[in-house]
Order: structure tokens, then sequence, then C-alpha cells
């Protein structure tokens, strides 16, 4: 039963620190392209860099194409929400840096929106996808005896005996 | 293995904020050949904004002490800045806590001062509000020069304040 109360609770969790990954990536892209970020020298490419990983793993996260059975899919998971991690804590302190002192040459003039968001963001996907990682340590997905082979849904039964 | 999944957890933050730390000392380091580093403008108001002149292939243009190219915002219709926000981060604006210094070359009576809407004073040139860019990452570098952003066009400018128009 609790297993059953667990799932839901660790699929919410890293289902919101894909999202706060998207809306990272989201920034970025915007600041990057519209915003002429994409002019500043290593600036630019970082940003163009951390659009694209904060997108793909997002994405991975979000979207359930991994296997959703067995300990290969959890710990394609769980290196998903790891890198995660990295690139929303890599961000923030790069922004927080550059708001303080030049790194590469650039820094942030204020706290406008888009700084805003991306500081809400980087700290949301850090706490949310840190709190997926507690979870998952305690979640382990039951062995197939323990949870029924599909030719055999009674664990402990033979199949011959049914 | 309680301790080892939390040191997990850490590890890539920590490795993050190593890297981003690197990369801010990074700054200031030896600068490419054929070129001379400039110091990166900072929020920090300089003493006194001083203005000077420098040869380039636009002829004598304003730039600062560091040799750094100044350029004005063909959107600024008056001595008041229109640039704040992004457009400050990537055109940083000249500024200066005290009265702003003139170079050899630099006429005094066009220099002045504008106070923009973070409290700071920025240093003006014949009226114009004066910025960096921040792709300018070297001393001499006009990288700036006639490109469009955040609404208008933006230009060197000469010694007597007019502004550059040819790329």
């Amino acid at each position: 039963m609790a297993e059953r109360t667990r799932t839901p609770s660790l699929t919410a969790v890293r289902t919101l620190g894909a999202i706060a990954l998207l809306v990272i990536g989201g920034v970025h892209y915007q600041q990057y392209q519209y915003d002429f970020y994409s002019a500043v020298p290593t600036i630019g490419p970082l940003f163009l860099l951390n659009f694209i990983s904060a997108a793909a793993l997002g994405l991975f996260l979000i979207v359930p194409v991994r296997p959703k059975q067995g300990g290969r899919g959890r710990r394609l998971d769980l290196f998903a929400a790891l890198s995660g991690i990295g690139v929303a804590a890599g961000g923030l302190a790069g922004l927080l840096i550059s708001e303080q002192t030049p790194l590469f040459g650039f820094m942030e003039h204020g706290y406008r929106f888009a700084i805003v968001l991306a500081i809400a963001a980087d700290a949301a996907a850090i706490a949310l996808l840190t709190l997926y990682l507690v979870l998952a340590r305690g979640h382990r997905p039951a062995p197939v005896e323990e949870r029924g082979h599909p030719f055999n849904p009674r664990p402990g039964m033979p199949a011959a005996e049914r | 293995m309680r301790t080892k999944s939390t040191l997990l957890a850490i590890a890539p933050v920590a490795a993050a904020v190593i890297i981003a730390g690197c990369g801010g000392t990074g700054y200031g380091s030896a600068p490419a050949s054929g070129s001379s580093a400039a110091p990166a403008p900072t929020k920090t108001a300089s003493a006194a904004g001083t203005v000077d002149l420098a040869s380039t292939k636009f002829g004598k243009i304003l730039v600062d002490n560091h040799g750094r190219t100044l350029y004005l915002f063909a959107a600024d219709k008056s001595t008041t800045s229109t640039c704040s926000g992004a457009c400050a981060s990537l055109w940083p604006p000249l500024t200066s806590s005290a009265t702003p210094k003139a170079g050899t070359g630099v006429t005094s009576s066009l220099l002045g001062t504008t106070k923009r809407g973070d409290g700071s004073t920025e240093v003006t040139y014949a009226g114009h509000p004066l910025y960096y860019y921040a792709a300018d990452t070297a001393a001499g570098q006009t990288t700036g020069q006639d490109i469009s952003q955040f609404g208008a066009k933006w230009y060197v400018l000469t010694a007597g304040g007019m502004e550059i128009t040819h790329g």
C-alpha cells in the first residue's frame, strides 16, 4: 500500500523538477535569441549550452519513453536528475557571481524579471530534483518474482499449479 | 549507504560551484595576442569616469581610461538613458562617482552626467549617455559599432560628440 502512495509523489516531484528545468532552458533561450546574449563571447555559447542541456534533461524526465520497469530505467532517471541539479546549480552560481563581479568578462546589471525567474527556476529544480533523489533512494522497484511475472501473476506458486 | 547517496546528490552542485568559481577567477587572465585586455565594466562606479581618445579604423573615437570603446544609443533622445534591464547588462553604462575627467583631445565642456533609474550616475558626452558593449573584451575592439539592439542603433563617437554611422 505504501508503494502505491509513494509512486505518485515520486512521479509528481520528478515532473515538477523537469518543468523547472524546462523553464530554466526557456529563459536562457529567450535571453540568447531575443535579448542578444548570442553576441557575448563565452556567455552566449554557455546560455545556448544551458538551454540544450536543460531542455533535453527536462524532456527526458517528463516524457515516459524510457523503460518503466527495472533498474536500467531507474538509473537513467537518477542520472538525469543528478545532471539536472548540476545544470541548475551551475547556472545559478554563474548568475549570482556575474551579479557581483565579471564572469568571463561579463557582468549582469540588476535583477530584472528574466533573472528573478531564472533564480527561482534554478532553486526549484535543485530542491525538487534533490527531493526526488532522496525519495527514489528508498523506492527500489520490486524484483520480478515479488511483482509477479506476466506469465505467473501469483508469486510463489508455480504456473503449472494454477 | 545514506551518506553515500547524499554525497552523490551534493557532488554535482559542488562541482558546478567550483567550475563557476574558476570561471570567475579566470577573468583578467593574459589577453589574446594582438590585443590588450581591458577590465570589464563593473557596477562599482569608477572614482572619475575618464574619457579619452583612441585611434581605430573609424578614426579617433571616445574610449575610457583603459582604452575600452564607448558608444551612444540612438534611442536616447536626451541626456536621460533609455537603456536598462537586459540592455544595461549588454551595454553597461559608463558610471562615475565623481566629476568625469577629459583626456587629451577630449573637450571637457562636452562632458556631463545624468542620473540613471537605479540611482547611479552615468557619464554623458555632448548630451549622449555613454555605454560600453559587453562583447568588446579588449581595448580597441569596436564590435558594437553600427549594430541594432534593443530597438535602435549603437555608434561610436568622435571627439566632437558626433556619432560615426558607417560600420
